[in-house]
């Protein structure tokens, strides 16, 4: 039974691949597809649209889709509560606040032609930097308070504080700057180019590697802290790790592609459902399979089949991400009690 | 039974805070207790109850003073080799109660499994002992949401056993189970410190379940312990005079606490001294007692084709009385 849905996610992933990679401005077919996959013709449109294009982004939404649930399976554990995910840290606003830093705060004082200039690198290493500040800010509250539930509220709070602030700026940003800073908040997967590909992954990958390594410590976790700590787990130590996990994987996509919710939600819902399991390194698989699978889609339903606009795909992740959260939340009625 | 295992509470202070800001709630306990005991920790809510099992399973650090275990000083054990002499089983509130039962037993592996947790045939022989020995194995398969409180307390014990320490912590395992339940869970953990050699230290406000189980009870007294044999406690009339300045009495001889009330009127009874015993302790809600020299009222309780009657001998009038209701309603318009 495993083992089928297992395969059957598997072939949903493939699917949901070829599916996105087909779709776009242009709708390409499968088979298309699949000569211009092998063909070495650089010259080939549909060749340089696959790989300089399509790939990139398609890979993109994958590895967005496993690091924001699993930031997301993470956090719900952590903190006890079925409805955290990557922003309830502040770490979606600590990265927000460095590109609104940026991009409005740089435009505010009329160095407009030099932010675009900088480009996408100066946006990608403001939003880590915002985003691990928030996380360092909250690893040394941590240090100090031992109740998780006021790290929670802190983080919460750091987030609208933040939040206001990025307002502030906004109001006093000239219209360009803060059309771009709008247009990222939105999120966009299509950004992302070869370079900043290997950058994401090895963040990814290594935010994967650290969840993996603490899913023995997450499962003890689900007793509680007094239990987890009679067990013989360092706590502190299990904190660094986690924030590190979530700083890496949440940072880094809100980084490259901007705040995008619900998948970080919803998604381990969605396999404990499927799994029945609180089993953390099967959760963590799984969740990264269903969460590479709905990124895929999303992003096919944002670009709108048949058309030339492109959606803002944290809009269609919200559309997606709501009902089933609507959903879970009917389903279980004791949606509170099952945390 | 050599090789018996000690714990060594010496000086210890306990309580919260530091420095200036420091709250002791408990000082310069010194008591030694070895291995197949179990020990019971009385006083009344906010004494220190928790904040003693707590501290000796490393959740807090003492104040002051030192708690040994076979002569190593706590503190310097680690984590994980602290984790294989003692085990702590807390409120369940907090936890998950999507875990099946199963799931929740196995964590007691932690300390002995790898890094990502996997368990070994040696483990899962363990955890089945574990469940076996404390009745749960037919829920294995349960999720801790569809369990009973009694249940659940049980697979907590279970878990703890799975972490097989000499040591059993248990905060108020009898704090929300019916009156079953608390004698069945007293007689368990009296069960597993004999067949396992355990030290079981369990906290609990209820005295009568912990007379005739506990072997030692650990009492609560101002804010030191008197460490004693139970029933030693009782016969001393230790356990009434802590209760001095409350309406609230342990009578000695009903094994149970009841509000104080001192008789004003007299009644004599006659009849099988449990049909005595019941029928004073609903005379007793009204202020009236019961003794051989009243000769005005004389209270006859009789049984007759498995129904009771009572019959009230007033001088030469009798009367019968075929309900509790009706009698006491008769006596309470005399009186």
């Amino acid at each position: 039974m495993k083992r089928i849905k297992t395969i059957i996610l598997f072939l949903l992933l493939i699917a949901t691949f070829v599916l996105n990679l087909s779709v776009g401005s242009s709708n390409i077919g499968f088979s298309k597809i699949w000569q211009a996959f092998f063909s070495c013709d650089t010259q080939d449109i549909v060749h340089i649209t696959l790989f300089q294009y399509r790939l990139p982004k398609a890979l993109t939404a994958i590895l967005v889709g496993i690091a924001l649930s699993v930031s997301g399976l993470i956090m719900q554990t952590v903190f006890r509560n079925p409805l955290a995910g990557p922003y309830i840290l502040g770490v979606s606003s600590g990265a927000s606040l460095g590109v609104a830093l940026v991009m409005l705060g740089a435009g505010s004082f009329g160095l407009a032609s030099a932010v675009n200039q900088l480009g996408n690198g100066t946006i990608i290493i403001s939003a880590v930097a915002g985003a691990m500040a928030v996380l360092m800010l909250l690893l040394v509250v941590s240090f100090r308070i031992r109740d998780i539930m006021t790290v929670l509220i802190l983080g919460i709070l750091f987030s609208s504080g933040i939040s206001a602030f990025i307002g502030i700026m906004q109001y006093f940003s000239p219209d360009s700057m803060l059309k771009a800073y709008v247009i990222w908040t939105m999120g966009s997967l299509g950004a992302v180019d070869m370079q900043q590909l290997v950058w994401l992954t090895v963040s990814v990958f290594v935010g994967v590697l650290l969840s993996l390594l603490s899913s023995k410590q997450l499962n003890v976790m689900l007793l509680g802290e007094d239990y987890a700590r009679t067990s013989g787990m360092n706590i502190l130590r299990f904190r660094v790790l986690v924030f590190t996990a979530t700083g890496l994987l949440a940072g880094s996509v809100t980084a490259y592609c901007g705040p995008i919710g619900f998948i970080g939600i919803m998604v381990p819902h969605l396999a404990r459902l499927l799994t029945k399991t609180t089993n953390h390194q099967t959760l963590i698989f799984y969740s990264s399979i269903i969460g590479a699978i709905l990124m895929l889609l999303s992003d096919t339903v944002s670009q709108m089949p048949g058309y030339t606009g492109v959606l803002p795909i944290n809009s269609v992740t919200a559309f997606l991400g709501i009902p089933v959260v609507i959903w879970i939340v009917l389903k279980n009625h004791k949606f509170s009690s099952s945390f | 039974m050599e090789n018996k295992l000690q714990l060594r509470i010496e000086n210890l202070t306990i309580g919260y805070g530091k420095g200036k800001t420091r709250k002791p709630v408990l000082t310069d306990l010194n008591i030694t207790t070895e291995s197949g005991s179990l020990i019971a920790l009385v006083g009344s809510n906010g004494k220190g109850k928790s904040t003693l099992l707590k501290t000796i399973a490393g959740l807090l650090n003492p104040l002051n003073g030192n708690i040994y275990i076979n002569n190593r000083e706590l503190s310097t054990i680690d984590r994980l080799s602290r984790a294989k002499l003692i085990s702590y089983v807390g409120t369940s509130h907090e936890i998950n109660k999507s875990l099946k039962v199963r799931d929740l037993v196995a964590l007691g592996r932690y300390p002995y499994s790898n890094i990502f947790g996997q368990l070994s045939d040696d483990d899962l022989k363990i955890i089945h002992r574990a469940m076996v020995d404390t009745k749960i194995l037919h829920l294995r398969d349960s999720l801790i949401s569809e369990i009973s409180d009694g249940e659940r307390q049980r697979a907590l014990i279970a878990r703890s056993l799975a972490q097989n320490t000499p040591i059993i912590l248990l905060d108020e395992p009898t704090a929300f189970l019916d009156i079953v339940n608390k004698f069945e869970m007293v007689n368990l953990m009296r069960q597993l410190s004999r067949q396992l050699d355990k030290i079981i230290i369990f906290s609990s406000h209820d005295l009568p379940t912990v007379l005739g189980n506990a072997d030692y009870m650990w009492l609560i007294f101002g804010r030191s312990i008197i460490d004693s044999i139970p029933e030693e406690l009782v016969m001393t009339r230790f356990l009434n005079s802590i209760f001095e300045n409350s309406d609230v009495v342990f009578d000695i001889e009903q094994n149970e606490f009841r509000i104080d009330t001192k008789p004003t009127k007299f009644v004599k009874l006659c009849g099988e001294p449990y049909l005595c015993k019941w029928t004073e302790k609903a005379l007793m809600r009204y202020g009236i007692g019961s003794n051989d020299k009243s000769d005005s009222l004389k209270i006859k309780i009789k049984t007759a084709n498995e129904s009771l009657f009572w019959e009230v001998v007033d001088g030469s009038k009798t009367e019968t009385f075929e309900s509790l209701k009706d009698l006491l309603g008769h006596i309470t318009s005399i009186y």
